[in-house]
């Protein structure tokens, strides 16, 4: 871990449920709160195209917990806000990281050469086995589904442009939710079948 | 999480943030905003899916390929939207499906392999920075992607077009032979014959695609056969950057002319203008710039 770090303090596991506690805000979120929270702070550093933004968003979470171990609390903010005061310090304190420090927050082989990473995809990935392998799992997620959530997301996502938007103004009429809720619905249901799809390829390759 | 006072932002904003224009109250609002995140996650996927069905053109694509698929993590976003609309044009509408009594999603197993090779060809449009692997997508392609019927039907209609296509010319197909490539077109492929490039200001000539469901063919023809091997280079001309790249190929008569045969899938497409560049590939591997071949697209 790069310097500044503090990812090798242990944390134990009853300040880790203090910490998901404190951001469930007492409603047991049973960890949604926490996976939420974790992936809006990977999109943060993965936008400002951060090398490695899984492992600063679990520096984050590490850092905000520590934080809520050590002062018992944390008043003034709401967690989602002090989580993202946090990461955007973290952001700071990264930039002033010399290079080979960035690629060291993780598997040090695992980024190789910054360049090709930014601009080439893995390999692997573009071969017809991979695409293959892809739709299979796509197939076995979308069976996972339920069916109304496996016909919404069918339907929320058919037809190109003006055509989908008036499709999605008939679907979120028929299910009796407003845009903005088929719109959220739709979303999870995605990330839940992306989440599926990039575990099952992970398993099979 | 918090639920800031002030108005939320407009969608104005969110799209160019999407494609990496610096707000720091959108990442703030990301992360710490419910409503905001749950908008934004949303606009993603939109963006994401009209960038695969090519919707996106001028800025927003050119900042989509430029910042978006610069990271792992959204190219990966990418390549679930490819599959996710592969899938999703392979499957009777939900409403169809519902009416029926089966309980899993007829899915034939010949769609999903078709829209593999289909998938294989997408990620090389979004693959043009890495030029051998895109040699080895076309490789793949050449190999396995047109369906078994496709090889000969696509023979077939180009052979059907007009052997006596003003030679050497940069005049456009005349419409009755751009609709004649429509009538020789079957459901999946659609075929043009491109002539080099030379000085002149007629526009290129217009391949008409459905907006998909259409594998494109190319018949580049020579002004001789003097290099053993060819490789084409579909680009694009606003920004003069690789598109896609095929493997070797080999030059065949047809009409007494030497040409050179390429097929692309409808995802690569986009309405605007393109140019093959034509290169002979000498033994030693080296290439030279042979001609180019300019066309446009128009999405019927």
């Amino acid at each position: 871990m790069a310097a500044g770090s503090q990812s090798d303090w242990p944390l134990a596991a009853s300040a880790f449920q203090r910490f998901l506690s404190w951001l469930d805000q007492g409603v047991d979120s049973g960890g949604e709160t926490y996976l939420e929270m974790r992936r809006r702070l990977v999109f943060y550093f993965d936008r400002k195209n951060c090398l490695s933004p899984d492992d600063l968003a679990d520096e984050t979470l590490r850092r905000v917990a520590r934080r809520l171990e050590e002062e018992g609390e944390i008043t003034g903010k709401s967690p989602a806000h002090y989580c993202y005061i946090v990461a955007s310090f973290l952001f700071l304190e990264y930039q002033r990281w010399p290079a080979r420090k960035h690629v060291s927050l993780g598997n040090p082989s695992e980024f190789g050469d910054v360049a090709s990473r930014l601009a080439a995809p893995s390999q692997p990935d573009s071969s017809a086995e991979a695409q293959t392998l892809r739709l299979r799992c796509l197939e076995d997620c979308l069976q996972g589904l339920g069916r109304g959530d496996r016909d919404l997301i069918v339907e929320y996502y058919r037809g190109e442009q003006r055509v989908k938007i008036q499709r999605r103004r008939t679907l979120a009429a028929r299910l009796g939710l407003t845009p903005n809720a088929l719109s959220i619905r739709a979303c999870r249901i995605r990330a839940g079948l992306e989440a599926c799809v990039r575990t099952c390829c992970a398993r099979h390759e | 999480m918090i639920q800031p006072n002030t108005p939320e932002p407009d969608d104005q904003r969110i799209m160019p943030y999407l494609l990496g224009v610096p707000d720091e109250r959108l990442d703030e609002l990301a992360v710490a905003d419910d409503n905001f995140a749950a908008r934004l996650a949303a606009a993603e996927n939109d963006l994401v899916e009209a960038y695969v069905r090519g919707e996106l053109s001028g800025e927003s694509r050119e900042r989509f390929e430029s910042f978006y698929l610069t990271s792992e993590k959204r190219r990966e976003k990418v390549k679930f939207a490819e599959a996710f609309l592969l899938w999703s044009s392979s499957i009777p509408a939900p409403a169809d499906v519902r009416r029926g009594s089966h309980g899993r999603w007829p899915v034939p197993r010949w769609a999903l392999a078709l829209a593999a090779c289909l998938a294989l060809f997408v990620s090389g449009g979004l693959l043009y920075r890495d030029r051998r692997l895109h040699g080895r997508v076309a490789q793949s392609r050449a190999e396995s992607a047109i369906p078994e019927q496709g090889g000969p039907k696509l023979r077939n209609q180009i052979e059907a077009q007009p052997s006596a296509l003003a030679p050497r010319s940069l005049e456009p197909l005349p419409d009755e032979r751009q609709e004649g490539a429509h009538r020789a077109r079957s459901q999946s492929l659609v075929a043009l014959v491109l002539l080099p490039q030379t000085r002149g200001n007629a526009s290129p000539p217009a391949l008409r695609l459905e907006p998909r469901g259409e594998e494109a063919a190319f018949r580049l023809e020579l002004e001789s056969d003097e290099s053993p091997a060819y490789r084409v280079t579909l680009k694009d001309p606003a920004t003069n950057l690789p598109v896609w790249e095929s493997a070797t190929l080999k030059a065949e008569i047809h009409g007494g002319s030497p040409s050179v045969t390429v097929s692309l899938p409808w995802p690569l497409l986009k309405p605007q203008n393109y140019s093959f560049e034509l290169s002979g590939i000498a033994p030693d591997g080296g290439a030279d710039l042979i001609g180019s071949y300019a066309f446009r697209v128009v999405i019927r």
